[in-house]
């Protein structure tokens, strides 16, 4: 908070400085939209196809041309970049998973949260006398500070890497990264009367739970987070009862004071979930969808994560805090989980591919609305609005339309082969729609943060640098890998791989159990970045890596090097680094073809997965990389000085 | 060893302790063997976060 | 008992129709106001207004004595004569209460169906719930034979839920169009109707329709009662309860009206010549 504090204040000095108080440009509009994972082919060539008449118009107007993304192109390092026109090196996002040199876990990169640092305790309850922080990890300055500075208003919608809302702008509401009520990225939870489901076994990303069927009546618990009020860290609950017709398949489901009837294949709208914490006047409340799968033979019913109630927020999703509630009784309650579409679900089999488009196109269906009275009600200034859709279908979809994929399916593939170009349509429906409500002064940018390739094989990196001597398994006759380095020796281990693309070296004194003595990392990591370099895929006869590069090659600050990889791994188009392993995994071969679901990727070479730049008319200010766009969105407004030099000072 | 409790070390580790303890300006041994214990229980009480960690990596589509 | 409410829904509905253009807590305020003009008139009419205002003079003057007299014995007589005296006033203050409060019950009760709920909007959906009389289930506990027909506006979205512990049947229907629609609800060769208000106005909204009998019809007036004999106890369509947004907070209309009305007397008593 000092933080903001004290770079707002520099903003407004610069400000002074440059003569430029008040007010720039007044009245003047600029609607900057941002599709996640637009891939730059495609899009050319379903405007070739007329199939994006309103991309076209921008392109004949504007311009259109593939828009360089971030070393690694992942979302929250790319979003990060753009809204601070910083690299990674200055901003502190290297990667979506970082982890902890101290106890070598991975963690989630863009948030941590702390809980109520003073409590009062009482046998097993606790008190807190003040409430947990959620602190964001990106840093350095967003644009829109800037411009708020010098008294232009600014809406940010659904900024990736911006939760907790920054609060600086005049309207936020916080995207990608955002939680769900347990605190995870989503959780969903299956309720089945099948007690063999899943052959027992625990599922990732969700949780399954037996239920028994009483006289056509279930009573069971949502689950929600440990009760705050308890030392015993026991999950707060919330009853709910499902009445099920046999006959025909229909149930009606009663939560809290809400009842809903749904046949099966029906989904509810978001339901209020209030949890018990067992205290007087106290309580938590989140909201949930409800999807009924099945009736008979068995009971299925799908929950979505908790997700955290705009209208009262647990954790704050909006600036200013009534603002997620004023959304919602616009457009009515949505996901405020920063990734909504379940691909948990659908990798783990308790959602089909056709279940999973239709919860895809509720998610997508709430942003549109929204986006509709957004740009109803924006009257000057500058609009930020995220579409993250195209993305997350793009990433369970990519394979239906890609035959050379290991796990195509000639008999139900292509009957999906359209889906994602389906989307792009949408897309260009809402390019449209924005640009009737455009005057002649106003500008639309239209960005993607990288580009989409097939994932075809999987490229186990821990694997890779157990068998080239890098990396030591404490027992290698074990034969189940516990992951998050479970079976590693740290002793005899001089480099890991943790997240996407990030290579690590254990050097000693910045690992606690470093062994690599830091004048020699630098030898040890060119040796392993030469050896990627080399490394062929044995089944296609292609290198697995076409890039690799030291962190001080491409950041131009070491600011946040405490938490950046070594060495920053682009693999080639079609290879990425395997689920396992980003986690700390040591599978059995280096390569596998991969069979998931999730079957496109962009976590590559960043020069195979550009994104895309439109603008409704040639931008005063020229922007080839996603790093300088803030910049040109600035320039429209007059604003020169961006990033400012003060925005990475620390 | 320290009043309320025991702890057998070996000769050779307490004297190296002993050493260290000098070197790094603690008035006593047992301060430093206080402190050195203090460390690495905060490092494990950290660990112990792990199970919440891992969960919350789970959600994440990319990896899981 | 519903002759009386056919009379009265007649009357509320004539009163409310001119305030249907005003927003909510608009109308509510307007209500408010004639209420408490409405109570300070039966007030000044059925209590003994210069009894009144001399207990409160003798209030005042025992809470005198007591600053007076603080370090004296004198003070804790005057004590107990605060207590005896507020004994009084609250005595004094109760004696309106027989003639305002039928009226007061049965005016709630009906504005709690103009206030208390949203309308339903084209493009939602809600609840149909149908509870089963007793002695109309099928012997042996079977399903009893439950048809739903939905005039042209409304759909009905799901096959029937049956619900055997709670004898009620329930669907999901949608609205396509605003309007008021009267559904038919078939239970063996018997048919009732149910009504349902898709607008977004102000206006009366029935949540419940009952089998007659005194209490259903003062608590739910908003519709006539079903038949005492006949096969169905209720018939119920969830509406959405209303809130209204009052600095900031969202409270509920009663909460709102009780609240104004009482600022209103408050606010109107010397106008109106009243002690309270």
């Amino acid at each position: 908070m000092t933080r903001r504090v004290v770079l707002a204040l520099i903003t407004l000095v610069f400000a002074a400085a440059a003569g430029c108080r008040g007010a720039v440009h007044p009245g003047k509009r600029v609607i900057v939209l941002g599709f996640d994972g637009l891939d730059y082919e495609i899009t050319r060539a379903l405007i070739e196809q007329g199939r994006l008449p309103n991309f076209k118009r921008l392109a004949s107007t504007g311009g259109f041309a593939p828009l360089a993304t971030t070393i690694p192109p992942q979302s929250p390092v790319a979003w990060s970049t753009f809204m601070t026109g910083l690299d990674p090196g200055r901003h502190g996002i290297f990667d979506f998973i970082h982890r902890n040199p101290q106890t070598m876990v991975p963690y989630l990169s863009t948030t941590s949260t702390a809980p109520s640092p003073r409590t009062i305790t009482v046998g097993e309850w606790q008190f807190p006398l003040t409430s947990g922080s959620v602190e964001s990890l990106r840093h350095g300055q967003p644009f829109w500070e800037v411009l708020e500075a010098r008294g232009v208003e600014t809406t940010i919608i659904r900024m990736p890497a911006n939760f907790p809302p920054s609060g600086s702008a005049t309207r936020e509401l916080s995207g990608m990264g955002t939680p769900d009520l347990l605190g995870t990225y989503g959780t969903f939870s299956l309720y089945t009367s099948d007690p063999y489901a899943f052959g027992g076994l625990p599922l990732s990303g969700g949780t399954w739970y037996p239920v028994e069927v009483h006289d056509n009546v279930v009573r069971a618990q949502l689950h929600g987070p440990p009760n705050p009020f308890r030392t015993t860290g026991e999950a707060v609950t919330a009853d709910f009862t499902l009445y099920v017709d046999t006959e025909r398949p229909v149930a009606k489901l009663v939560v809290g004071g809400e009842e809903r009837v749904l046949a099966v294949g029906d989904w509810t709208g978001w339901l209020p979930v209030d949890f018990d914490v067992r205290v007087p006047l106290q309580g938590l409340r989140g909201m949930a969808r409800f999807y009924l799968k099945s009736v008979t033979p068995d009971l299925q019913l799908y929950v979505s994560p908790i997700n955290i109630d705009p209208v009262t927020p647990a954790l704050p999703v909006s600036s200013p805090a009534a603002y997620g509630a004023e959304l919602a009784a616009a457009t009515g309650r949505f996901y405020t989980q920063g990734m909504p579409e379940d691909t948990q679900a659908l990798k783990q089999g308790v959602l089909s591919r056709a279940e999973f488009l239709a919860q895809a196109r509720l998610a997508g269906d709430e942003v549109r609305r929204q986006y509709q009275h957004v740009l109803g009600g924006f009257n000057g200034g500058m609009l930020f609005y995220y579409f993250g859709n195209v993305d997350q279908v793009s990433h369970m979809l990519f394979r239906a339309r890609d035959p050379l994929h290991p796990a195509y399916d000639p008999a139900v593939d292509p009957q999906y082969a359209d889906v994602i170009d389906t989307l792009y349509a949408g897309l260009d429906r809402i390019v449209g729609d924005t640009l009737a409500a455009l005057g002649g002064g106003d500008t639309l940018i239209v960005l993607s943060d990288h580009g989409f390739a097939p994932w075809r094989r999987k490229f186990h990196l821990n694997t890779w640098l157990k068998e080239e001597g890098f990396l030591t398994l404490a027992n290698p006759a074990r034969e189940d890998d516990p992951g998050f380095f479970g079976n590693v020796d740290w002793s005899r281990t001089r480099a890991y791989g943790v997240g996407l693309n990030g290579l690590y070296i254990n050097v000693r004194g910045r690992e606690r159990t470093g062994v690599v003595a830091p004048e020699e990392r630098a030898r040890v990591r060119d040796q392993i970045a030469a050896r990627l370099l080399a490394t062929i895929d044995p089944a296609t006869r292609q290198p697995a890596v076409t890039k690799v590069y030291t962190r001080e090659d491409v950041y131009t600050d070491a600011g946040y090097f405490d938490r950046a990889p070594d060495l920053v791994i682009g693999y080639a188009r079609g290879t990425r680094a395997s689920d396992e392993s980003a986690l700390g995994g040591i599978a059995k071969t280096v390569f596998a073809d991969n069979m998931d679901p999730w079957s496109g990727d962009h976590c590559m070479d960043h020069e195979t997965v550009p994104g895309v730049l439109l603008s409704s008319r040639r931008l005063r200010r020229l922007a080839p990389s996603l790093d300088k766009v803030a910049a040109a969105v600035l320039a429209e407004f007059g604003i020169e000085d961006f990033p400012a030099r003060a925005s990475a000072a620390r | 060893m320290f009043g309320t409790g025991r702890i057998k070390l070996d000769k050779a580790l307490m004297e190296r302790a002993r050493r260290y303890a000098g070197l790094a300006g603690y008035s006593s041994v047992e301060e430093f063997i206080t402190h050195v214990l203090e460390k690495e229980m905060k490092h494990l009480d950290d660990a112990g976060s792990e199970d919440e960690i891992k969960k919350r990596l789970k959600g994440l589509g990319y990896i899981s | 008992m519903e002759p009386l409410n056919r009379v009265l829904r007649a009357a509320v509905d004539a009163a409310l129709s001119p305030l249907a253009p005003l927003p909510p807590i608009a109308a509510i305020a307007v209500v408010s106001l004639a209420v408490a003009v409405a109570m300070l008139l039966v007030v000044r009419r059925t209590s003994n207004q210069p009894a009144i205002a001399q207990v409160k003079r003798q209030i005042q003057a025992s809470i005198f004595e007591i600053r007076l007299f603080n370090a004296d014995i004198r003070a804790l007589h005057s004590t107990i004569d605060v207590l005896r005296h507020n004994l009084t006033y609250l005595r004094l203050s109760l004696a309106p209460l027989p003639w305002v409060i039928v009226p007061m019950t049965l005016l709630v009760a009906h504005l709690q169906f103009y206030y208390g709920y949203e309308g339903f909007a084209p493009g939602q959906d809600a609840v149909f719930k149908v509870r089963i009389a007793r002695n109309s289930l099928p012997p042996g506990g079977g399903r009893p034979r439950v048809g739903l027909e939905a005039p042209p506006g409304v759909q009905v979205q799901t096959p029937q839920v049956w619900i055997a512990s709670e004898r009620e049947a329930a669907w999901r229907i949608g609205f396509s169009a605003p309007g008021d629609y009267e559904l038919r609800v078939t239970v063996d060769r018997q048919t009732v109707t149910k009504t349902v208000r898709v607008s977004g106005g102000i206006g009366r909204r029935s949540p419940g329709r009952y089998r007659a009998g005194l209490l259903s019809q003062v608590l739910y007036p908003a519709e006539p009662p079903m038949p005492p004999q006949g096969a169905v106890d209720a018939i119920e369509v969830s509406y959405p309860h209303r809130e209204l947004k009052v600095l900031g907070r969202r409270v509920n209309w009663s909460t709102t009206f009780v609240g104004m009305a009482l600022l209103f007397a408050w606010l109107l008593r010397s106008t109106l010549g009243v002690e309270l």
